[in-house]
């Protein structure tokens, strides 16, 4: 495949650029910095495989419109023209029938290569050149199948391999422990383990079962044997526990029955004879200590003295006690109380003074009790007058406000200006206003008119007019389109006539051809017979004919130079084969007749179809020349314009001047519109503008017709402002006017209540008080009159208080003048003091009478116990004399003593009882008589030792007990366990998870590996393959390049297998890649990369070589070389190099001939 | 006459775990790790609740290999509790029974009947009217037909049939005591109660001869619902209900994603696909999600596996929680596009190549070649592990598999790398 032609559209900086790549050899594209050699090398991979996503082609033209387009050259000759867009769908169009391209033909127009393959393949820039001789050079010149493959396509591939294998190595190594394969074997071997701990043995359990079984029934057995040694212990210890009381019971049972040997009282007389024997010693202690207390009783009542003439004057005493502080405080009061009338009897009267305004009698002041009398009055009168007063001050405030506001809304009235035109400019605007839209109007036709300026420029330019002169041209005369269209139908008649003469010419050479090829036939013929010939054979065949005919008629035997028949058979025979011989040499003769009659008319043809020619010819010229003639005349017609040379470019010239005519004419029409749309434009705006001159405003110059009309509506909207506060003033000033006269009115009635209310308040003054002439006045003399009124007050007040302090000291003396003339041992001091004296004196007397009553009640009681415990006493001794009688004493001391022995025998009967009630419990209730059989022969020594024996026992059985029972809990503790826990199924279904892990990695790991050998292997056996081929072919390259210096580049085994490359100078010297210089480095790996291309293209077909500068590092010779090897290599694959190099440019003209290189410049500009 | 109901399960492999679940952090794994021994509880539950007189468990109540007492024990714990519901139960042991050591111990409460190994036996419940024929396995693998010794039926009592048996040959089960329709019908049972063929499945209904598949999936094999069935005689007639017990289910979702455009496109069909069968919210589905279809995808998302497994399972932990344990993502989809990466078919052919003499020389290759022994040793301590299923893993057929797998993957490499720069 070939590119012909790359057309940049619109890409980068470049718009309908086209560059003609059809011609043979090696293309140089060459474009200095910025000329856009860079998007002109990526155009090409683009316009084969798409415009990337994130193309950075789009800084000029919109990303949306990126446009590249080309023509194809197949292998087969045929041509596709396409245009490659950037956008997701269908961006590749057939530029014939402007429709998606063909996928699949594409693709294999692209001989099914990636854009990665083909990038790898067919393109290589310096960078790369570098980079990767650098790396080759890091790998001391390994020639590994990375090398190889970097250039077929398959550098993928390396990555692919490292992949599988970084993989495969994560999941299993066979000696690692960190890997996941490893790691699950591991876990799963742990858990077999884990597992087989928590699984139960059938067997085992079955053993713990038994042994419990066995465990159970010893502990069953101890427990007995430890019962019963407990019990005997419990016997032993019970009788051990008895034996104390049974030896007390001894002891007592003698004493009372020594106690029964004298006489036993019955327990109840006894009993009684007790209980009152004890009565009778507690009331004779009792009638002593009652004796005793009434004695002292009397001692103390005699020593205690009562003053009772004091006590009948307690209550006037307890009076004088009350007030004997009140009269002191009095006397003290009175004083200051005598100091403070006398002060306001002179304020009083200083107060009256300046009310009067003359000094004031206390005459006076009387008189002002009765107006101070009536005080209540004199303020309603005050509070009358001032608020008429108020109200009059209010209506006249009020007035003065109306009559300011007046004032001030008139002056307002003068500044706001009225005007007059108000609705005209309304009206204007509002006409204007569907008119807005002009400027967008105007602005869109100016666009309008831009555009259709440029498109008729570059008609202009098409048709090679002057852009500038379009207006000249269109008056100029010029043909009409009819006239075009005739003269075409002119030419197209001399053309199709010309056409059919050529189509005759083409024809008659065609038989002319075909004629010769007829005659070159016969004129291998060389001999052919005369007529003469002719005649002789065909006697000859007549005379045979008869002879035979003789022979059969006659049954003759022919001999000699004639015929031989021996029967009749053999005569027909021979008869017949000389006819068929004789008729054959007859159809040859007459066949090459005809062929020199043939070559005759041949030869007749050809010299006639040698004139037809010529007379074809002669017409073709003559045709052609007629038109000529006939279209120089046409042209002449219209000698203004600028009419093309060539007839076969009217057609084209046709067109564009037909669009341009229209696009002038289009443009006319715009224009027209443009200037009535300005000038409407223009008078709208300079009426607007008179208007609000009109109205003082500044003029308004702009041409801005919707400025202006928004200038003219704030104008409006403030003129309508004016003419609102205008007509609000003039309303308000009415307003005002109608309150004035209201407000007038209320001020004159105020006015009247003010003095009415005046001449109240001086009525009830009654005329006394003169020069009340104001409320402020009023106000004063109401505040006077206020005070004197509170001094008089006081006055009263202080006045009563003296009057009362002096009579309650007079009555205090006079109640103790009477208390002491009934109590003459009291001496008279001040009142004060003997009233202290008798209080004392009266609560010593009364502390002094009440001890004396308390005790004399305490002696009363007493002396009824006494009355009490005596009849008491009697009746005990009476009851005591009873129960002598009944016992068989004779006194009451004897009595006693016997009453002491027989409950002393009681007692211990008691006791007795209670040790046998005792034994019985300590027994578990045995019968007595049992306890006392059994413990008659018991010895506690005996018993001690026994019981020490069972412990001992008990003890050892105990021990025993404990360790079978600790036995059992363990054992039960363990089988309760086995209790069909889920824990090792868990643990398995645990380990489970880890063998699906297992056999899942596994698998993967085992398929990485195999797919790593298989790729590894087969890259590597394909690279051993194609190694030689690739090798000789890089080795013409590099003595080509290297100008014969080096002979050879050769692949060499080192001892680690490594393959590595080295080069063979002219002088059979082996130089690895270390020992070469740079530069002849980078032209090694070139070879190899021109051989590999060189192979691709034979393995895969042609396909565009695209080079970036790759010859930047080579002097002028080798680089000469280089553009040798390409142009070379161009003879069997395009080959495109890009350089910003113009030095190259000259090189290779004088390395591959000059025209031989097909040389492309760039330039944006 | 009462109605008599018989609840018949089967091959309940009580302890087994389940197999090919690998475990990743929100898997189900504890609410599944004994999921067995949950189905056997929600079997002795139902049995309960559904007032069973008489539950049957037709042979492998155990796995063979499988030596822990303590599912013994949890067995003894669950009978003593039908035992204690007055329900009684038959049990016949299986291949696998045979096999383990845990029947040879235990002793079961009285309710319990162990049919005997030696010859036919039958049990007579007078109360409920029924007789229950059968024979236990007395060694794991038996080959003759056991159906052939049991007795004709009683006329007088309801007639039940218990046989572990493979019957017509069930692919994918050890062919133990065959049998067949005839013999089965001539004995004039009113039920045969079968077990031993995993999938639930009816072979007859006069008299109903029936497999009551296992009672809880263990692989993706065994998907669907899982549980018992529950014959109600009624006047001896039986009548069936077939009941789903685990509480695990085993689903394999095949999502076509033919016509699909993007990775997240699948993800979002597997996702719908994933809420159409998870439906019951009480369960746990363990899920193998298989991508089919014809799409260019499938070159990408055979690369992507890894990606794509992890995408699956946490879009499952998204919207369905841990009620689902992703088993395996598997992409089975296949592209009709040509590797465009690899246009040089020289080189195809010496994959080709290598693949097939790969194929015809494993074994010398596997000793031979360095990298490739790791394989072996792989597949040595793979072997040591003593697991049955393990013992064909690298086999030749295994390994031959495998290759096929290797190119299958390189072609998807190479057509991702193709689309990646395509795109």
């Amino acid at each position: 495949m070939k590119i012909n032609s790359l057309n940049l559209i619109a890409f980068g900086n470049f718009a309908d650029v086209s560059i003609d790549l059809s011609g043979p050899g090696l293309h140089i594209v060459y474009g200095p910095n910025e000329a856009g050699k860079t998007t002109a090398r990526a155009a090409v991979t683009d316009l084969l495989y798409g415009i990337g996503n994130r193309t950075s082609f789009d800084f000029f033209h919109p990303a949306n419109k990126l446009q590249i387009g080309g023509t194809l050259l197949e292998q087969n000759g045929d041509e596709i023209s396409v245009i490659r867009h950037k956008r997701n769908k269908n961006n590749l169009l057939d530029r014939s029938s402007d429709t998606p391209m063909d996928e699949n033909k594409w693709r294999e127009l692209l001989r099914n290569l990636s854009r990665e393959e083909f990038s790898s393949m067919f393109t290589l820039g310096w960078e790369q050149l570098l980079s990767e001789t650098a790396r080759l050079v890091e790998r001391g010149g390994a020639f590994n199948e990375t090398v190889f493959a970097a250039g077929l396509g398959i550098q993928e591939i390396d990555g692919i391999i490292k992949k599988l294998d970084a993989d495969a190595a994560k999941l299993f190594a066979p000696r690692a422990s960190a890997r996941s394969i490893n790691e699950s074997l591991k876990k799963y071997n742990e858990l077999k383990k884990e597992i087989a701990t928590l699984s139960l043995k059938p067997s085992y359990y079955d053993e713990r079962c038994k042994q419990l079984d066995k465990t159970k029934k010893q502990e069953q057995k101890y427990l007995a044997e430890k019962t019963d040694l407990e019990n005997k212990k419990l016997h032993l210890s019970t009788l051990r526990a008895i034996l104390p009381n049974l030896a007390k019971r001894q002891v007592m049972a003698e004493k009372r029955d020594s106690l029964a040997l004298d006489n036993i009282l019955p327990r109840s007389l006894a009993q009684k004879i007790e209980e009152k024997l004890n009565e009778k010693n507690t009331l004779t202690g009792n009638i002593s200590s009652r004796k005793s207390e009434i004695a002292n009783h009397d001692i103390r009542l005699a020593a205690i003295a009562v003053d009772e003439d004091l006590l009948r004057e307690g209550e006037n005493i307890d009076l004088l006690s009350e007030n004997i502080l009140a009269y002191i405080q009095g006397i003290q009061d009175r004083v200051g109380l005598a100091e403070k009338l006398s002060k306001n009897e002179q304020k009083a009267g200083q107060l009256l003074t300046a009310i009067l305004k003359h000094p004031a009698d206390p005459e006076e002041i009387d008189k002002f009790r009765i107006i101070l009398a009536d005080q209540n009055l004199l303020t309603q009168a005050y509070e009358t007058w001032v608020s008429a007063q108020t109200d009059y001050d209010t209506a006249n405030g009020h007035l003065e406000e109306l009559e300011f506001d007046i004032e001030n809304n008139q002056e307002v009235l003068q500044h706001i200006p009225e005007y007059q035109n108000t609705a005209q400019l309304s009206s204007t605007i509002e006409s204007l206003l569907p008119k807005g839209d002009l400027d967008a109007l105007l602005s869109d036709l100016s666009f309008r008119l831009t555009a259709a300026h440029d498109a008729m420029s570059a008609a202009a330019s098409k048709l090679g007019f002057d852009p500038q002169q379009c207006d000249a041209v269109m008056k100029k005369p010029s043909p009409s389109e009819d006239e075009i269209q005739k003269m075409l139908d002119l030419i197209r008649e001399y053309e199709g006539r010309s056409f059919a003469l050529e189509k005759q010419l083409a024809s008659a050479e065609e038989r002319k051809d075909s004629k010769e090829l007829q005659l070159k036939t016969h004129d291998e013929m060389k001999e052919l017979p005369s007529e003469e010939e002719l005649k002789q054979i065909r006697s000859l065949r007549e005379k045979d004919w008869e002879s035979i005919k003789a022979s059969w008629l006659e049954n003759k035997v022919v001999t000699g130079s004639g015929f031989k028949y021996s029967t009749n058979a053999d005569l027909a025979e021979g008869y017949e084969s000389n006819v068929i011989s004789a008729d054959a040499t007859v159809d040859k003769l007459w066949e090459a007749a005809d062929k020199t009659a043939q070559r005759n008319s041949l030869e007749k043809d050809l010299a006639n179809i040698a004139e037809e020619i010529n007379t074809i010819t002669l017409s073709i010229g003559d045709n052609q020349e007629k038109l000529e003639n006939e279209f120089r005349t046409w042209r002449n017609r219209w000698p203004g314009i600028s009419i093309p040379d060539s007839h076969s470019e009217l057609d084209n010239w046709k067109n564009h001047f037909i669009e341009f005519c229209k696009l002038y004419d289009s443009h006319s029409q715009i224009k027209l519109e443009h200037r009535s749309v300005f000038k409407e434009r223009f008078r709208s705006c300079n009426l607007l503008a008179d208007i609000l001159q009109n109205i003082n405003k500044d003029h308004i110059t702009s041409g801005n017709l919707t400025a202006l009309i928004l200038e003219a509506r704030e104008t409006l909207a403030n003129l309508k402002a004016d003419a609102d506060q205008r007509r609000d003033c003039q309303n308000s000033i009415k307003t005002l006017q109608q309150n004035v006269s209201k407000v007038k009115i209320q001020l004159d009635k105020a006015d009247e209540a003010r003095s009415v209310a005046c001449k109240r308040f001086q009525d009830i003054l009654q005329g006394y008080i003169p020069n009340i002439d104001s409320v402020e006045d009023a106000k004063w003399l109401l505040s006077q009159l206020s005070t004197l009124s509170n001094i008089i007050k006081d006055i009263d007040s202080l006045k009563g208080r003296i009057g009362g302090i002096d009579n309650r000291s007079h009555q205090f003396q006079e109640t103790i003048s009477a208390i002491t003339e009934k109590l003459p041992s009291f001496t008279q001091n001040s009142p004060d003091m003997t009233a202290r004296e008798l209080v004392a004196s009266l609560k010593t007397a009364r502390e002094a009478n009440a001890t004396y009553l308390a005790i004399l009640d305490t002696k009363e009681k007493a002396e009824d116990d006494l009355r009490q415990f005596t009849v008491k006493y009697d009746r005990c001794e009476s009851e005591l004399a009873d129960l002598l009688q009944n016992s068989s004493s004779t006194d009451i001391e004897n009595l006693s003593e016997q009453v002491e022995r027989s409950l002393s025998f009681y007692s211990l009967d008691d006791d007795i009882e209670k040790i046998n009630d005792d034994l019985i419990n300590q027994t578990g209730g045995r019968p007595l008589s049992e306890i006392d059989k059994e413990s008659a022969e018991q010895n506690i020594d005996e018993i001690n030792r026994e019981i020490n024996d069972v412990d001992l026992e008990i003890t050892r059985l105990g021990e025993q007990l404990n360790d079978i029972q600790e036995h059992r809990i363990n054992l039960e503790s363990e089988i309760n366990k086995m209790n069909g826990s889920g824990d090792a199924a868990s643990e398995a279904a645990l380990a489970e998870t880890y063998l699906a892990s297992l056999a899942e990695e596994s698998e993967k790991y085992a398929c990485l590996l195999l797919a790593k050998y298989i790729t590894s292997e087969a890259v590597h056996r394909y690279s051993a393959k194609h190694q030689n081929p690739l090798l000789l072919r890089a080795s013409d390259y590099f003595r080509e390049i290297t100008d014969n210096r080096y002979q050879q580049i050769s692949v060499d085994t080192d001892e680690k297998g490594d393959k590595l490359l080295s080069a063979i100078t002219n002088d059979a010297e082996q130089k690895n890649l270390k020992q070469l210089s740079d530069g002849t480095r980078d032209q090694l790996y070139f070879a190899l990369r021109v051989a590999i291309i060189a192979e691709s293209i034979e393995r895969i077909g042609d396909m565009p070589v695209i080079l970036d500068d790759v010859l930047i590092n080579f002097d002028d010779t080798r680089s000469a070389a280089a553009l040798r090897c390409l142009n070379k290599l161009s003879q069997s694959t395009q080959v495109l190099l890009f350089t910003h190099h113009r030095h190259l440019l000259s090189l290779a003209e004088q390395s591959l001939g000059s025209g031989v290189p097909q040389i492309h410049e760039l330039n944006y500009n | 006459m009462e109605k008599i109901k018989v609840l018949h399960s089967a091959d309940l492999h009580i302890d087994s775990p389940l197999h090919g679940l690998v475990n990743y952090d929100g898997s189900p794994f504890d609410d599944v790790k004994v999921a067995t021994r949950t189905a056997f509880k929600s079997l002795v539950s139902v049995a309960i609740e559904r007032k069973t007189d008489l539950v049957l468990i037709a042979g492998d109540l155990y796995d063979g290999d499988w030596k822990d007492y303590n599912t013994g024990l949890f067995v003894i714990s669950q009978l003593a509790e039908l035992d204690a519901n007055n329900i009684k139960v038959v049990i016949v042991q299986g291949n696998h029974d045979a096999e383990s050591q845990l029947t040879k111990k235990l002793r079961f409460p009285p309710n319990t009947k162990l049919l005997d190994a030696k010859e036919p036996d039958s049990c007579v419940f007078d109360d409920l009217g029924v007789v229950v024929h059968g024979q236990s396995y007395l060694e794991r693998s038996i080959k003759a037909d056991m159906a052939a010794g049991y007795p004709k039926g009683d006329p007088g009592l309801i007639n039940i049939g218990m046989l572990h048996t493979c019957f017509d040959g069930a692919p994918g089960h050890a062919p133990y005591a065959p049998c067949n329709l005839d013999t089965l019908k001539s004995k004039r049972y009113d039920y045969w109660a079968l077990g031993h063929v995993h999938k639930r499945r009816i072979i007859d209904n006069d008299p109903y001869i029936v497999f009551p598949g296992n009672l809880c999936g263990r692989h993706i094999l065994e998907t669907g619902p899982k549980g018992a069935v529950l014959v109600t005689f009624e006047d001896q007639e039986p009548f069936l209900e077939e009941l789903t017990i685990a509480d695990v289910q085993w689903e394999h979702c095949h999502i076509d994603i033919s016509g699909v455009k993007s990775f997240d496109d699948c993800l979002l069909r597997c996702e719908q696909e994933m809420a159409a069968v998870c439906t019951d919210s009480h369960k746990t589905y363990a899920l193998r999600i298989e991508f089919t279809g014809l799409t260019p995808l499938a070159g990408m998302l055979q690369e992507r596996i890894t990606d794509l497994t992890n995408e699956v399972r946490s879009a499952s932990l998204n919207h369905h929680g841990s009620q689902i344990w992703i088993e395996k993502v598997k992409v089975s989809a296949h592209s009709d596009a040509t590797s465009p990466i690899l246009t040089n078919k020289d080189l195809l052919s010496e994959l080709d190549n290598i693949a097939a003499e790969l194929k015809s020389n494993l074994g010398n290759l596997l000793s031979e070649n360095e990298e490739l022994s790791h394989l072996n040793a792989l597949r040595n301590q793979v072997h040591a592990i003593g697991k049955e299923e393990f013992d064909t893993f690298f086999d030749e057929e295994h390994l031959l598999q495998m290759t096929d797998d290797a190119l299958t993957m390189l072609s998807s490499i190479f057509n991702a790398q193709g689309q990646n720069h395509e795109n």
